[in-house]
């Protein structure tokens, strides 16, 4: 509810006022429209027949209808303003929230959660606002209305009133405690078919390939059963709660008729036409009185069934972001080292085991540093702390002397220029993914970006679509080759212009020669900047200024190529893997 | 061709249901509508003895007629509930099974030009939008739209001028209605497709978050998520608003048809016209009361269903998008047991037709060699790789294995026939038993165990607390070489004829991958298999190596062949050992 409050602002709250107000014209005129059709009808019934009096009543009645219909399209007009903005905004925070987290949240929410919250939940909570709009200042105005013409008429039929409605609520509660878990649920559960259906769309390169469609849609059709069967449980309460309440108010007006009998039988004569006649109007105006007490029970297990919608929204704008801004005016050390790791350690969040232990070293301007290691031995974790995806356990990363937790996130990105291991493009224009992000100075001239696919050598393949910068790249970048998208995710760090270039086994898909280009490209162009490249060839790496070997988390040596060659086991053992043997011998 | 799918394709199947739903709705309606009117009998026994002794007896007997008509509606109307969720139930888990289904049988090419998230709201948003019709919109029109006509029969008996007074009052009002519902509809159509285009737009960004991050994108991917949100908020606006008038303008035009026929009653006994009593005008303006209730909830039902329509476009637009053309079974079939020669017979292809990537490509492949493809980056290895695994067809040309064309087999049985290492990896939500077993159920624990080792993985397996049952997911995510020897560990499960690694051991560090290579190279022995690799020491002892060259095979032959050619391949092959100027 909070959540729906919020999003109402300034003069919007004229609108809810005129959707408030319309709300009360028209009860107001649902009340006065049916003296009209009576007064009509009266005419009709008179012995004499006045065309011109039908006329005149017809008139004004139909000028009261559509007062009545301008009332209830200015009404209409207003709920579909406020409902649309609500849920406009809602979807704009979650999204916001979401690129405010780190790796680590999303990962706890789940990928396919998140999207489920951002579109599915809103969905949700948008048609409850409507229902909540329509029904909302109605139902009570009408209740209150027509309670006023009764009450005080008779206490046996007011209590019997009051039981029943007491009844219709009793069992609404029953089946809002029975639907609350079950809406809970179903959320969850499209999650689970967001989750396996995205995995399947994926996947379906090696699902095609490995003729396994069925092991998937057996996964999947167990997530779209139990969905259903959730859906079925809570729409079946709901109809069931609408058609009791149905028959409830039937049965009301059943037993104030027969309760009306033996009243009258047993009054005193005197009374007993006072009581007829009260009999039914309190029949009549009591059941408006029930059938809008209905309506707000419904609209209120409707909302109720969007809270479950709400939580999961509202879980995720008040989620804790772990990795956050510094104060950005803290003073480093002196110091000529652009890039320095200070006793580093850390293990991912929730795991017990440490990553990376005690990691130093540094690097100057316009260096070179090295990282090769086996699989697994936490590379890729190493370069993740630099852009602070996830933040040290210990020890700290200093750049230009500052601690990068005193840095904003933005300037701090700002500097990088990261290429991930796995090459991710976005759908949009070669350009638009060349020039991506922001990096503190002016968008990008065509020119520069020239600039930066030609460092890249993505230049010469981008020329070669007719469409050339302007071609279009599929989601992740699914129309490139390997090697290709590679090198336009070199290109979109070389962009940035950055200070620090991390590349994650950046090179892996390119031929030997291209790798040796892209390189040589790269040292020319960004003279002064810090380059950190984890590779598995030690022909990428030979010449670096200096070469960190990694084993389980741990350095197990640093030095240049020649160095390692006489002191570091690993290292040669890696070497001997990929060197003639002429060149091992040279260092033997 | 095939024949179009259609909504009615999924409801005729429950259309007995609907249909006894319909009745339940109607003996439900008919019982719940003619209870006021034993209550007014009991209304009229009071009033007419007052003042006497009032009929107990014929209170109670109309008492308990009032209680049976009462449980009986309620009866009738849960029946109607029961049977319309359950129809719901099976129609909207048919329907999502058919989407996912579909999913297996789109071409690659799809892929391509699709975002994933959109695909994803299609089996999730706009299957609850039709879901949500179905459920709350069949039912209620089909009930008012009989309760309409059988006004109007009434109406036209009694008095045929005023009929046609009220229904002109109607239709007025139903023009209007239509009109506003042609208006809103692009609309309400854009609605459905933006909301796919946001949830492309949340499932493209968390897909590619940590580059959003370290780009700080954040501000232009909010920007254009908004952009596309603005849009929603202004199509949604209009639809919303359309559904809400419906219920006033109805509302009017029920009035108006009040009004015209008392004018029109009125003129008639004041004209005298025989045969027209002021009874009969009055009976007949009671059924002008009655018809307005069921136009106005017809009104409300058909605002929701246009929603239903759109969301109803787009998934049936995905179900008949174009299939992978599939060969009919039976038409052609591989040898018993597979030999495993391929012949790769003048092979054009081009993923747009106006650019060619493959240009007459032509190769024999003899049983149980080892080819390896080599070019540089972009030159078509994969796409050749493509065209083996039948992803997409080849534009000229056939491509045969052990003298059968692979176009006319069923691709189940061609890629029965191949294991294959993409050269992207994918592991699914599973344990990595699971995702190294796959579909080979006939593999014991022992046998994964096995694989794992020959993998290199049992070091990695043995330090996770729960080892091989680790399920992989986004909470434990893994390193790329892991998931690229998972990745081989797969295809050794599956154990086919031919072996497909393209670029497998590109993320393996180099002593692992001599480890890899070894259990790899025993593996394949007997089987034909193609190696594609940029770090050539993994294959200079292929049998046959094709150099590809911007689509074109350049040179091929063995390792020692080409280097003494010193052609395109020796450049290759030194430039692996040259230094860094
Ligand atoms: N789905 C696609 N749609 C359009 N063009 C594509 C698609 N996939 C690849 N291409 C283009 O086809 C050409 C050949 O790509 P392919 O993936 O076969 O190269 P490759 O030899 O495997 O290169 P790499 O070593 O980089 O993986 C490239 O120019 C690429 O841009
Ligand atoms: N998000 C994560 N949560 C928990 N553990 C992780 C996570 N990501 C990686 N790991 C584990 O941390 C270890 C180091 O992974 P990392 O990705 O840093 O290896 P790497 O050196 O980059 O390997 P590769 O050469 O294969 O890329 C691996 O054992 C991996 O399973
Ligand atoms: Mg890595
Ligand atoms: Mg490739």
């Amino acid at each position: 509810m909070k959540l729906l409050v919020k999003n109402i602002r300034g003069k919007e709250w004229f609108i809810f006022l005129l959707v408030m107000l319309s709300g009360l014209a028209q009860v107001v005129m649902d009340v006065t429209i049916p003296d009209f059709m009576a007064r009509l009808t009266d005419i009709l019934q008179s012995d004499r027949v006045v065309l011109g009096d039908v006329i005149r009543e017809g008139s004004l009645m139909l000028l009261f209808a559509f007062l009545s219909l301008i009332i209830g399209l200015a009404g209409a007009y207003g709920v579909a303003v406020i409902a649309g903005l609500i849920s406009m905004r809602i979807r704009e925070q979650i999204f916001g929230k979401i690129l405010d987290f780190s790796l680590a949240e999303v990962s706890d929410f789940g990928t396919a959660s998140l999207i489920t919250r951002c579109t599915n939940d809103v969905t949700q909570i948008q048609n409850v606002v409507v229902v909540v709009l329509i029904v909302a200042f109605k139902a009570p105005l009408s209740a209150v209305l027509a309670f006023g013409k009764i009450v005080g008429k008779n206490m046996i039929w007011t209590i019997t009133m009051g039981v029943i409605m007491l009844f219709i609520m009793i069992v609404s509660l029953l089946v809002l405690r029975h639907i609350m878990p079950l809406m809970v649920r179903q959320q969850y559960e499209t999650d689970d078919l967001t989750r396996f259906d995205g995995e399947h769309l994926r996947g379906i390169q090696v699902i095609q390939a490995f003729n396994s469609k069925r092991f998937h849609s057996a996964r999947f059709q167990a997530a779209n059963d139990r969905l259903n069967d959730t859906v079925k449980r809570s729409g079946y309460s709901f109809t069931f709660l609408s058609a009791f309440s149905n028959s409830m108010m039937n049965f009301f007006n059943l037993s104030v008729y027969i309760t009306g009998a033996f009243i009258i039988m047993n009054s005193s004569p005197a009374e007993k036409t006072g009581l007829f006649s009260d009999l039914v109007t309190f029949s009549a105006y009591a059941l408006i009185v029930m059938a809008a007490f209905v309506s707000l029970v419904q609209a209120y297990l409707s909302i109720a069934k969007a809270m479950a919608s709400e939580r999961r929204i509202s879980e995720v704008l008040n989620a804790e972001v772990s990795i956050r801004d510094g104060a950005g005016n803290a003073s480093g050390e002196e110091t000529d080292s652009v890039l320095s790791f200070r006793n580093v350690s850390f293990s991912y969040p929730g795991a017990s085991k440490t990553m990376l232990k005690d990691i130093s070293f540094e690097a100057k301007k316009g260096e070179t540093v090295a990282i090769i290691g086996a699989t697994g031995s936490g590379k890729t974790t190493l370069l993740n702390l630099i852009p602070r995806l996830f933040d040290v356990s210990g020890g700290k990363i200093l750049l230009n002397g500052k601690d990068i937790r005193d840095y904003t996130l933005f300037e701090l990105r700002n500097r990088i220029g990261y290429i991930p291991q796995k090459s991710i493009l976005f759908t949009g224009t070669i350009a638009e993914n060349i020039d991506y992000g922001e990096n503190g100075k002016l968008a990008a001239a065509i020119d520069d970006i020239r600039r930066a696919a030609g460092t890249g050598m993505a230049d010469g393949f981008i020329r070669e679509k007719e469409e050339g910068y302007s071609y279009r790249v599929s989601e992740g970048g699914r129309n490139f080759s390997g090697g290709q998208r590679q090198r336009l995710a070199i290109s979109r760090a070389v962009c940035r212009d950055p200070e620090v270039y991390l590349f994650d086994d950046s090179f892996s898909a390119l031929d030997f020669k291209t790798d040796r280009e892209v390189r040589s490209k790269l040292r020319k162009e960004a003279k002064d900047a810090v380059m950190l490249i984890v590779a598995q060839r030690i022909g990428t790496i030979k010449n670096a200024d200096r070469i960190i070997v990694l084993d389980k988390g741990s350095i197990a040596a640093q030095g240049r190529h020649a160095e390692l060659m006489k002191s570091c086991g690993i290292y040669r053992e890696i070497a001997a893997t990929q060197l003639s043997e002429e060149e091992m011998k040279a260092y033997a | 061709m095939r024949d179009t799918v259609k909504l009615s394709d999924f409801i005729r199947p429950h259309r007995k249901a609907l249909a006894a739903a319909v009745i339940m709705g109607m003996l439900s309606a008919v019982l719940n509508v003619s209870v006021p009117a034993f209550i007014s009998r009991i209304s009229d026994v009071i009033g007419r003895d007052l003042f006497g002794n009032i009929n107990l007896a014929e209170v109670r007997k109309f008492g308990l007629i009032c209680l049976l008509l009462i449980a009986g509606g309620f009866l009738f109307a849960d029946l109607q509930n029961r049977i319309m969720v359950e129809v719901s139930r099976k129609f909207t888990g048919e329907l999502r099974k058919a989407l996912d289904d579909k999913v297996d049988r789109l071409p690659l090419h799809y892929f391509d030009i699709h975002v994933n998230g959109d695909t994803l709201s299609i089996l999730t948003n706009d299957v609850n939008t039709l879901n949500q019709a179905l459920l709350n919109g069949t039912i209620a029109p089909i009930l008012s739209g009989v309760t309409m006509i059988g006004c109007l029969v009434l109406m036209f008996v009694t008095n045929v001028t005023m009929a046609v007074g009220s229904v002109l009052a109607t239709l007025a009002g139903m023009f209007v209605m239509a009109f506003a519902l042609a208006k809103t509809n692009p609309y309400v159509k854009r609605q459905q497709e933006v909301l796919g285009e946001l949830n492309g737009d949340v499932s493209e960004s968390l897909n590619g978050f940590v580059v959003i991050k370290s780009f700080n994108a954040e501000k232009d991917v909010r920007e254009s998520f908004c952009k596309k949100n603005e849009e929603m908020f202004r199509d949604n606006l209009r639809a919303q608003f359309t559904n809400g008038i419906m219920s006033p303008l109805m509302g009017f035009s029920g009035n108006l048809g009040y009004v015209t026929v008392c004018i029109i009653g009125a003129y008639l006994i004041y004209a005298g016209t025989p045969g027209v009593s002021i009874a009969s005008v009055i009976a007949f303006i009671l059924y002008v009361r009655q018809f307005s209730t069921p136009l106005a909830i017809l009104a409300g039902s058909l605002a929701q269903l246009q929603p239903a329509f759109a969301a109803s476009g787009r998934i049936f637009g995905f179900l008949n998008e174009e299939e992978m053309p599939e060969a009919e079974a039976g038409k052609a079939a591989f040898p018993e047991k597979t030999e495993g020669a391929v012949e790769f017979d003048h092979i054009s292809f081009g993923y747009v037709p106006e650019v060619t990537v493959i240009h007459d490509f032509s190769a024999v492949i003899k049983p149980g060699s080892k080819v390896a493809i080599v070019g540089p980056t972009g030159a078509g290895k994969s796409t050749l790789i493509n065209l083996l695994l039948g992803y997409y067809e080849t534009g000229s040309g056939t491509i045969r294995i052990d003298g059968t064309d692979i176009s006319e087999v069923p691709k189940e049985d061609l890629r029965n026939r191949i294991g294959y290492v993409p050269q992207d990896v994918w592991t699914f939500e599973g344990s990595i038993k699971d995702n190294i077993r796959y579909m080979n159920d006939s593999l014991s624990d022992e046998d994964i165990d096995r694989i794992i080792g020959l993998a290199g993985l049992e070091h990695f397996v043995s330090m996770l607390p729960e080892g091989a049952d680790t399920v992989l997911d986004e909470n434990c995510s893994i390193s790329a070489g892991q998931k690229q020897l998972i990745t081989i560990a797969r295809a050794m499960a599956k154990n086919a004829p031919i072996l497909v690694l393209d670029e497998a051991t590109s993320n393996i560090d180099t002593r692992m991958e001599k480890l890899v290579q070894a259990a790899v190279d025993e593996l394949i022995k007997g089987r034909t298999s193609f190696v594609i690799a940029h770090r050539l020491s993994t294959i200079r002892n292929a049998d046959l190596i094709l150099v590809m060259k911007d689509g074109d095979i350049c040179e091929q032959g063995d390792h020692r062949e080409l280097m003494e050619k010193k052609g395109f391949y020796y450049e290759l092959y030194n430039s692996q050992f040259e230094s860094e100027d």
